[in-house]
């Protein structure tokens, strides 16, 4: 503890020099270790906070693809959007994070003019309307020191058109189309946000990169997308 | 504290009274041991590791619902998430419109299923701000019926095109932000929020109204209304208070 103790003279005591003396020498030396029992409560203010380097509570990184250009998929297995060809959607992170610290994730986009052959299964069982979905996903690759894994940090489904999917009641003897079985929904933006917290000892695992990525449930059916972005607030204090 | 001074002045010549050394050096050390204050020290003295480290604030599990928090020296954040299930395209639960209980107005997630009772998130908010946001992956998709396409042939059409889905979200049961209607569909909808808030319990939770009707029309149906489905329901809350 960098607490400076002090002598204690009544009156008639004869304090030597080295008594004298003591309390400032001490100071001298717990001075420059000075600790949370030395200082007020309360005593930080914004400008004692070093704005140098940036990232003293939080981190920004972000993703923005802001054109026009669209990326176009008819695959049932998750790839990673990419709507000029050479600019995948992902933020690089770079990044051993401590242990509890936060990492909240947003994205959001824009689904453009899509194609829905078929939004209606042919069987009469159920999941009769699966094929009217389209999903995304956020993929995480990080490293702990034996080579990149990947993360699934979560999934957000739409559809194509109106109809109801799955297991909701329809009409079950027809292989529709789309004009008969709910409104086309192209034009519309796909969004969500989640929170994630690292749980591991400080400074074992660099976090890589987070991708967006997006599938269809039927591949006669294409989906598009242009404009999206990711931004990912890292938490620390 | 930001400046202290000689309590006991020693002039020249003066005798010197020991007790009053003992009661000057106090002060001065006084204000080592734990008296600095904001004008002692200089600025942009405090980096990231003059910080104290997050701090785990767990909140508990139930079943598929999920929670956590972390307290950091700024700010806190807490998260209740459930689901997606492990194929994207199937619900987390799927309530009949004709034959399960739901009310007209505004229907928490627990009411519609109560195996998400302990949806809602509760945690104990610091002075400050509640900066968060509710992402619900759900659908209300219109219905597909058989109808006579007036020369006598049976064709499928959608039905419910006019129904309507609404979410809000509330902080202790006061609604603070509102998606408006939304028109029949899959649709993972996020709705972000910010309110001050006191040192105080919270309560998050986001509710659904849901409008739909009982068809008719249909020669070979008897049940019409389509299943409102919930894929995934998540929120998190910053709390912001320095």
């Amino acid at each position: 503890m960098a607490i400076v103790k002090n002598n204690f003279f009544e009156d008639g005591d004869v304090p030597t020099a080295a008594e004298l003396n003591q309390p400032y020498d001490d100071a001298a030396v717990v001075t420059a270790t000075l600790g949370p029992e030395n200082v007020a409560d309360n005593w930080i203010t914004v400008k004692h906070i070093n704005a140098q380097p940036t990232g003293v509570f939080n981190k920004l990184f972000k993703f923005i693809y802001s054109g026009t250009s669209q990326f176009s998929t008819n695959s049932t297995s998750y790839v990673t959007v990419d709507s000029t060809g050479a600019n995948p959607s992902e933020v690089i992170l770079g990044y051993q994070p401590e242990q509890q610290e936060i990492y909240r994730v947003e994205c959001s986009g824009l689904v453009t003019n899509i194609n829905a052959e078929q939004t209606y299964d042919s069987t009469v069982i159920p999941p009769n309307g699966d094929r009217n979905y389209y999903a995304f996903r956020l993929l995480l690759t990080y490293d702990d020191g034996a080579g990149p894994l990947t993360l699934d940090l979560g999934e957000w489904g739409y559809s194509f058109t109106s109809m109801a999917g799955g297991t909701s009641r329809y009409f079950s003897a027809n292989n529709g189309q789309p004009k008969d079985t709910g409104v086309p929904l192209g034009y519309q933006t796909f969004q969500f946000s989640k929170v994630f917290k690292y749980n591991g000892a400080t400074g074992t695992r660099t976090l890589t990169k987070i991708e967006l990525q997006a599938k269809v449930n039927y591949n006669g059916n294409t989906l598009k997308v242009s404009r999206n972005n990711i931004v990912v607030v890292r938490a620390t204090r | 504290m930001a400046k202290t001074f000689t309590d006991k002045p020693i002039h020249q010549f003066d005798q010197v009274k020991t007790s009053n050394i003992t009661t000057n050096l106090d002060k001065h050390l006084d204000e080592i041991n734990g008296g600095l204050d904001s004008n002692n020290m200089p600025v942009d003295s405090v980096d990231k590791d003059s910080l104290q480290l997050p701090i785990n604030s767990p909140l508990g599990t139930s079943g598929t619902i999920n929670k956590y928090g972390t307290v950091m020296t700024s700010q806190a954040y807490y998260q209740v998430f459930t689901g997606p299930a492990a194929d994207i395209y199937t619900p987390i639960t799927s309530i009949d419109l004709d034959s399960d209980t739901w009310s007209a107005g505004f229907n928490t997630i627990p009411e519609l299923d109560p195996t998400y009772e302990k949806f809602p998130l509760s945690f104990d908010a610091r002075e400050g701000m509640l900066i968060g946001c509710a992402t619900i992956d759900w659908e209300h998709g219109n219905n597909v019926f058989s109808v006579d396409d007036g020369d006598g042939n049976f064709v499928a059409r959608g039905r419910g095109n006019d129904i309507w889905t609404e979410w809000q979200v509330y902080v202790n049961n006061v609604a603070v932000a509102r998606t408006g209607k939304i028109f029949p569909r899959r649709h993972t909808t996020q709705i972000p929020f910010a309110v001050p808030c006191g040192t105080q319990p919270v309560t998050i939770d986001c509710r659904v109204q849901i409008n739909t009707w009982r068809s008719t029309g249909s020669p070979t149906l008897q049940t019409t209304s389509t299943d409102f489905k919930i894929f995934s329901a998540n929120i998190w809350i910053r709390n912001q208070y320095r």
